[in-house]
């Protein structure tokens, strides 16, 4: 079993970054979006936890910045989710490509 | 003296803050003691709190002043409560002073000097005798039941703050009459009361007769004023003051002429402000005015004013005993000749009017024979059982919807509670055992009785005891008339007794004017008069007179009863003659002053017609003459030079006019020519070249704005696009950037 480096994490991260930006630009339903939102923020966390591995001097900094954007997804999660929720009260409809009232 | 030691130092203690940031005197203000204390166990009294009782209402009436209608409506609690403060104030000071002093003996004298005439002080100051605090209470209590009656009385009436406004200041000018020290003050409140008495006659103005009866009662007064004025000018003259102190020590000294000006001049002023014959024309006329300020005016400030100053300056009058005969003889003349008028009026608040006429010519005959005790003593049982008549008397009016007593009758079930303090109050005027108008009225004819003895001229005691027989006669006529019998309308048939309001001021005042006059011993101590119960024979004399008057009213009610007269009945044509003596006084006034008056008029508008007029003619006549001679000037000489003038100048302008049309109009036609046509050439560079300009940058902001437009789809996704793309440009750009530098 080849050793998992920084390489192949970060790669890795990076991987799921792509993954999560596809899917928040290509899917319909708004709470597919949040999903792929949810997936790149875990990508970035992937990514740090990844540096505070390797990189030496890293730590506090790299945990500080985990913390945070963990506290950050779920304070992100709970306002979008709520948010879709009113739309969908409001339009009836959870598909974003209906919702563009605010067109130029 | 545990109550007495309270209030004392109650006041020493406020007077001490009061005078905490400095010295004991303010600005220009002494406090004194006038006299040594009375008495020997008397402290040195401080008094000056007492001066608060004037204040108070006027403070009052300075607020409600201030204020718009609305508002001032809503306070109208404000002068209660001010008027309530005085009332405690006036128990203090009875009780400070307790058990009281001779009058005119101050406890206290607040001075205040204003400036000096010459060498003399000008001071106004405030004296605390016993005969002011007993005022005081009276004053305030009387004032305290009108104000909370007219609660109810005038609470339809939209200008009730106003009324309130003036009733304020009316009962802090008399509050302060009665505390006065000093003339010069004493004629300032005076003059207030006047005007107050012209507000509360004439509230009611938009009607014709309250307008008139308040314009007669203000000149009437005013015409006794003069005779105040010139007392004061006297008194200023013989007594180099206006203090009552100064004047009672030096009037003893007084040459004769002065002394004869400043009595008859006292007695002028207070026959007027008292409506006694022949100035008591105004006071039934005064019924014009709401009945509540009727009230005030005959039992507490107006009418009471009068006999108060010559009450105060007794000491001066007795000097003079030609004054003291005059006040005699026209309160003996007044007594009369209201009673009789009364006696035949048919609306009830007229009899009460000219009862009050009477009442004070009673009061004149007691000062007339130098009893001044008496007179207090009766000012005050009249105070609280006039105003009692006079609120319950508003009450019935106000039920019956009628001012008239024969539309009345069969009261005394309907109105209970009014029937039984109505009923006090007539007993007390009447002079009923034990009521409080029995003793004064007792003690009254006790004076007369005695006066005649000293005299041996008992004229005034029988002109007194006959009207004291009308006063019954009148009283139980129209107290059956009103009372009993059947309700003559269909008011009287549906009156009820009024709210609350009304009834328990009219309740206490019955309580006062049936207890008052047992209080004649401790009253005679407070003024420092040997009062005493009136002897038997007194009694029998007085009840003998009370009921002899009382057994013809009734026969007079029942005679009317049985026959069914109404008052327009011929019947009544007596009553009607008696009443014309009132018409005949007002008809005297009419011939001796007001047509002497017109005629003098007349006269001098003659005067003024034929000489002045004719002088007048003969200089328009010539200024007319003048005129004519340089009109003719005018037209041949200075208008024939114009002429010339003119045409010489016309032709000149014919010149003119041609050099203008050919030459000038020529120059500038052509340079406006050249104008013009530059003008099309700049248009056509500015149409062609400058708006070209112009309209094709606003076209291309139009093409570009609508390609930008379809960016903003609306779409999230897109912008998500948009973003992403933007990103990898932007990293792109940042790698290009790293990989040059890193080369």
């Amino acid at each position: 079993m080849p050793e998992v480096g920084l390489v192949t994490a970060l790669l890795f991260s990076a991987t799921l970054f792509s993954v999560g930006l596809y899917g928040a630009i290509s899917r319909k339903a708004a709470v597919s979006i949040l999903m792929s939102l949810e997936i790149m923020l875990f990508a970035i966390t992937l990514n740090l936890v990844a540096l505070a591995r390797f990189v030496p001097g890293a730590q506090p900094h790299a945990w500080f910045f985990i913390i945070f954007i963990m506290v950050l997804g779920a304070a992100e999660i709970a306002i979008g989710l709520s948010l879709v929720v009113a739309l969908y009260r409001r339009a009836r409809t959870s598909k974003v490509e209906d919702l563009r009232e605010l067109k130029g | 003296m545990g109550l007495k030691g309270i209030v004392l130092e109650v006041a020493n203690i406020a007077t001490a803050i009061a005078c905490l940031p400095g010295s004991y005197s303010f600005d220009g203000m002494i406090f004194t003691n006038a006299l040594a204390p009375v008495t020997s166990w008397v402290p040195q009294l401080n008094l000056w709190w007492v001066a608060l009782a004037p204040l108070f209402p006027f403070f009052g009436f300075a607020l409600l002043i201030c204020l718009p209608r609305e508002l001032r409506k809503t306070l109208r609690y404000v002068p209660i409560a001010c008027l309530t403060m005085s009332f405690f104030i006036a128990v203090a000071a009875a009780i400070a002073i307790w058990p009281g002093g001779p009058v005119n003996e101050a406890f206290y004298t607040l001075q205040w000097t204003l400036g000096h005439i010459g060498a003399i002080p000008l001071t106004l100051s405030l004296a605390v005798d016993s005969l002011a605090v007993i005022m005081l209470l009276m004053v305030s209590i009387v004032g305290l039941c009108v104000q909370i009656y007219s609660l109810h009385y005038m609470k339809d009436d939209e200008r009730i703050g106003w009324f309130y406004c003036i009733m304020s200041l009316f009962l802090a000018a008399m509050l302060g009459f009665v505390l006065s020290g000093n003339i010069l003050l004493q004629f300032a409140l005076w003059e207030i009361m006047g005007v107050c008495s012209y507000f509360l006659i004439g509230f009611w103005y938009r009607n014709k007769a309250p307008r008139q009866a308040s314009q007669k009662a203000f000149l009437v007064t005013r015409a006794g004023d003069v005779g105040f004025f010139i007392a004061l000018s006297a008194i200023f003259v013989a007594a180099q003051s206006f203090e009552l102190s100064q004047i009672f020590a030096t009037a003893a000294s007084w040459s004769p002429f002065l002394l004869a000006v400043v009595c008859l001049g006292l007695i002028w002023a207070a026959i007027g402000k008292s409506a006694q014959f022949p100035m008591s024309i105004w006071l039934p006329d005064a019924m014009a005015g709401p009945t509540s300020g009727s009230a005030l005016i005959h039992a507490a400030t107006m009418v009471v004013a009068g006999v108060f100053l010559l009450l105060r300056m007794l000491p001066v009058l007795t000097l003079y005993p030609l004054a003291m005969n005059i006040i005699l003889a026209v309160g003996v003349i007044t007594a009369l000749y209201g009673g009789l008028l009364a006696c035949f009026q048919k609306e009830l608040k007229r009899v009460l009017a000219f009862s009050t006429i009477s009442q004070l010519g009673f009061l004149f005959a007691a000062l007339g024979v130098g009893a001044g005790f008496v007179a207090a003593f009766h000012t005050i049982t009249h105070a609280f059982f006039k105003a009692l008549l006079f609120l319950a008397a508003g009450a019935i009016i106000a039920a019956t919807g009628t001012k008239y007593m024969q539309e009345m009758g069969g009261l005394a079930k309907r109105m209970p509670v009014t029937f039984a303090s109505f009923s006090i109050g007539a007993f007390a005027l009447a002079g009923v055992v034990p009521l409080s108008g029995f003793f004064s009225k007792d003690e009254i004819f006790k004076a007369l009785l005695h006066h005649g003895h000293d005299t041996g001229n008992y004229l005034a005691f029988a002109g007194i005891a006959i009207a004291g027989a009308l006063t019954a006669f009148y009283v139980f006529k129209s107290w059956f008339t009103i009372f009993f019998g059947k309700p003559q309308t269909e008011g009287s048939a549906n009156a009820r007794d009024a709210s609350t309001l009304e009834t328990v001021p009219i309740a206490v005042l019955a309580v006062l004017a049936a207890v008052t006059g047992l209080a004649v011993i401790p009253l005679g101590v407070f003024l420092g008069y040997p009062a005493g119960w009136p002897p038997l024979y007194m009694v029998a004399i007085s009840t003998g007179v009370m009921v002899f008057g009382a057994s013809m009213g009734f026969l007079a009610y029942a005679y009317r009863t049985q026959l069914k007269t109404t008052f327009a009945r011929p019947s009544y044509a007596t009553a009607s003659a008696a009443i014309a003596a009132d018409t005949y006084l007002n008809a005297l006034y009419q011939h001796v002053i007001i047509r002497p008056y017109f005629w003098l008029s007349y006269a001098l508008w003659r005067l003024d017609v034929q000489i002045l007029d004719s002088a007048v003619d003969g200089v328009t006549w010539l200024y007319q003459q003048f005129a004519r001679l340089s009109y003719i000037f005018d037209v041949r000489v200075i208008d024939g030079a114009v002429n010339g003038i003119s045409w010489i100048y016309v032709a000149k302008t014919r010149a003119a006019k041609w050099f203008d049309d050919h030459i000038i109009d020529g120059i500038v036609n052509g340079a406006s020519w050249s104008f013009v046509l530059s003008s099309r050439l700049a248009r056509i560079f500015d149409v062609r070249v400058i708006d070209g300009f112009v309209n094709g940058l606003g076209q291309l902001s139009v093409i570009i704005g609508g390609r930008l437009r379809t960016v903003q789809s609306g779409e999230v996704q897109w912008y998500q696009r948009l973003m992403l793309g933007a990103g990898i440009v932007l990293l792109a750009a940042f790698v290009i950037v790293f990989v040059l530098r890193g080369l």
